[in-house]
């Protein structure tokens, strides 16, 4: 449990200051009944694990996110999506280690989708990405207050930003569902309708979007374009993730021309590529010989976003000229992917989980164990838990069966694959450390 | 008047101990096997090798070995930095940018 500290209450705001615990500016103090409140939020218990990071070898719990929501000024009723995106940020895909550190300076930027975040007051429309609305505004901060004070994503320690942006101060915006037949972010990404979700990416600051006069679908997308493929944003050229904000005119302009979003998408991941000789006019040299050098394409153009599926498009931002906002993701797919997690509401089920995509885990794990005369087994044991059993017979080889480290980052990609991003999971191998099998002879 | 406040800070523990290789000795007369890990940013590569030339010099280096990560985002996982520690007498990491 979370070390108590008393302090004078006039003294608090200098103290937490003093501590090095707040983002520079004030932050509410995280007392015993607001955390014990903020808990209740989500339905959780104090020493649940929300996730981890590997690489530094610390845990999240339950406690110290609701504590850092704390501070951040979140209400309870906000902490189910911070849960969500903290649960996002901590998914191997997302690779918090780097994101968190890098020179280039990332924002957590995340995008709420789904009725929950109009029920808890999220800002979709006029100035989605400003401030002025709490539960966009906390529940951004409180995910940052959590890299900083658990993960140690603090200047002068492991957040190495040459430059960084505001967005890291918060960055989280919620999406209004768009008009049929477009369909939401969640929708688009495999989750219900119903549900709510909150896609996390590691973004570079936004850049607005402008065309108040062209009433052409063509040319709106092709300014978007331009915006994405400016040389001096880092992935051009390398091929990254990103988000597009259609603002109320522009999606006006596309949604009654015909254009679906999928169309939306193929044409701007085209139109942004540009080739060497573009960037090199602006000054950039193409990598060459190193982990981002692409080699030869076909028409000699390279990417700015990596696929079709790598650009995001949500509907967000209120009436006026014609204003939209291209948010780049600050590396490459190869170091980072954007994770989407369901929100959690306390008293809710769990999510059912189907029996055959279970079984389709095992199936798509089982096979090499197999071959060595083991065997697996899976089940769900909460919410969002998995449990794996190795059955590793005497008469196999249990040598030959991978150790349990190399296992689970096999196990975990399947787990998201097949079931989503947000799982905790665990394995259960009846053999020791040294990888023997218990009770067995050794010799 | 005194409240209280709980800290937001991690409370684990630190972190495990790195466990260095075992150290390998040698004598007037062997080789060694020199690994170069190189983080793929540009230049690194060409910034290690120009180390493990300068080291070549000074030491009776026979091979040198190259490994580029394929993400400077992501570390080495542990079966390479054991294979790594297996085999060679010397490694040098660095990183460009």
């Amino acid at each position: 449990m979370a070390q108590v500290l008393r302090i004078d209450e006039g003294d608090a705001q200098e103290e937490m200051y003093a501590r090095n615990w707040t983002d520079g500016l004030p932050v509410v103090p995280p007392t015993p009944a607001r955390v014990d409140a903020m808990l209740a939020g989500a339905g959780l218990g104090a020493t649940e694990s929300i996730g981890e990071i590997k690489e530094r070898s610390r845990v999240l719990t339950a406690e110290k996110a609701a504590i850092n929501a704390v501070m951040a000024g979140c209400l309870p009723e906000y902490f189910p999506v911070v849960v969500a995106a903290l649960r996002a940020m901590l998914t191997p895909a997302f690779n918090a280690h780097t994101a968190l550190t890098s020179t280039g300076g990332a924002a957590s930027c995340l995008v709420v989708s789904g009725p929950y975040a109009e029920e808890i007051g999220m800002r979709s429309r006029l100035n989605v990405l400003g401030p002025g609305n709490r539960a966009n505004m906390t529940i951004g901060r409180a995910v940052r207050l959590v890299a900083a004070n658990v993960f140690g994503a603090r200047t002068g320690e492991m957040d190495g930003s040459s430059i960084g942006h505001p967005g890291k101060l918060s960055m989280c915006l919620a999406e209004y569902d768009p008009p049929a037949p477009w369909e939401p972010l969640r929708v688009e990404l495999g989750f219900d309708r119903s549900e709510t979700t909150v896609t996390i990416l590691a973004t570079e600051g936004p850049r607005q979007v402008a065309n108040h006069l062209n009433p052409d679908p063509t040319g709106v997308l092709l300014t978007f374009a331009a915006a994405m493929r400016n040389p001096a944003t880092y992935c051009v050229g390398k091929g990254s993730q990103g988000l597009v904000i259609l603002g109320y005119e522009h999606s006006q302009i596309l949604h009654q021309a015909g254009w679906s979003k999928q169309r939306i998408r193929e044409f701007l991941v085209e139109e942004s590529r540009i080739t060497a000789d573009e960037l090199a006019r602006w000054g950039i040299l193409k990598e060459k010989g190193s982990q981002h050098d692409l080699g030869e394409t076909h028409d000699g153009k390279l990417p700015a976003i990596a696929t079709v599926d790598d650009l995001f498009v949500v509907t967000a931002g209120g009436a006026g000229a014609g204003w939209s906002s291209y948010i780049p993701v600050w590396a490459p797919t190869l170091h980072n992917r954007s994770v989407t997690v369901a929100v959690e509401l306390p008293g809710g089920s769990a999510p059912v989980v189907d029996d055959a995509k279970i079984a389709a885990v095992v199936a798509a794990l089982a096979p090499g164990l197999r071959s060595d005369g083991a065997d697996l087994s899976a089940k769900v044991t909460g919410r969002r838990t998995i449990e794996f059993t190795l059955d590793i017979p005497s008469q196999a080889c249990a040598d030959c069966v991978m150790p349990v480290r190399m296992l689970q980052p096999i196990f975990a990609r399947e787990v998201e694959r097949i079931l989503g991003s947000g799982w905790t999971l665990t394995i259960n191998d009846p053999r020791d450390e040294a990888g023997h099998p218990l009770n067995a002879a050794r010799s | 008047m005194a409240i209280e406040v709980l800290s937001p800070s991690y409370e684990g523990g630190s972190a495990e101990a790195v466990t260095y290789a075992p150290r390998r000795t040698f004598t007037k007369g062997d080789e060694l096997h020199l690994v170069l890990i190189e983080n793929g940013k540009p230049k690194a590569k060409q910034l290690l090798q120009f180390v493990g030339e300068e080291v070549r010099k000074r030491l009776p280096v026979a091979t040198i070995e190259t490994h580029s990560k394929p993400s400077a985002g992501r570390p080495i996982d542990a079966d390479t930095a054991k294979m790594f520690a297996a085999r060679a007498h010397l490694v040098i990491s660095g990183l460009g940018d």
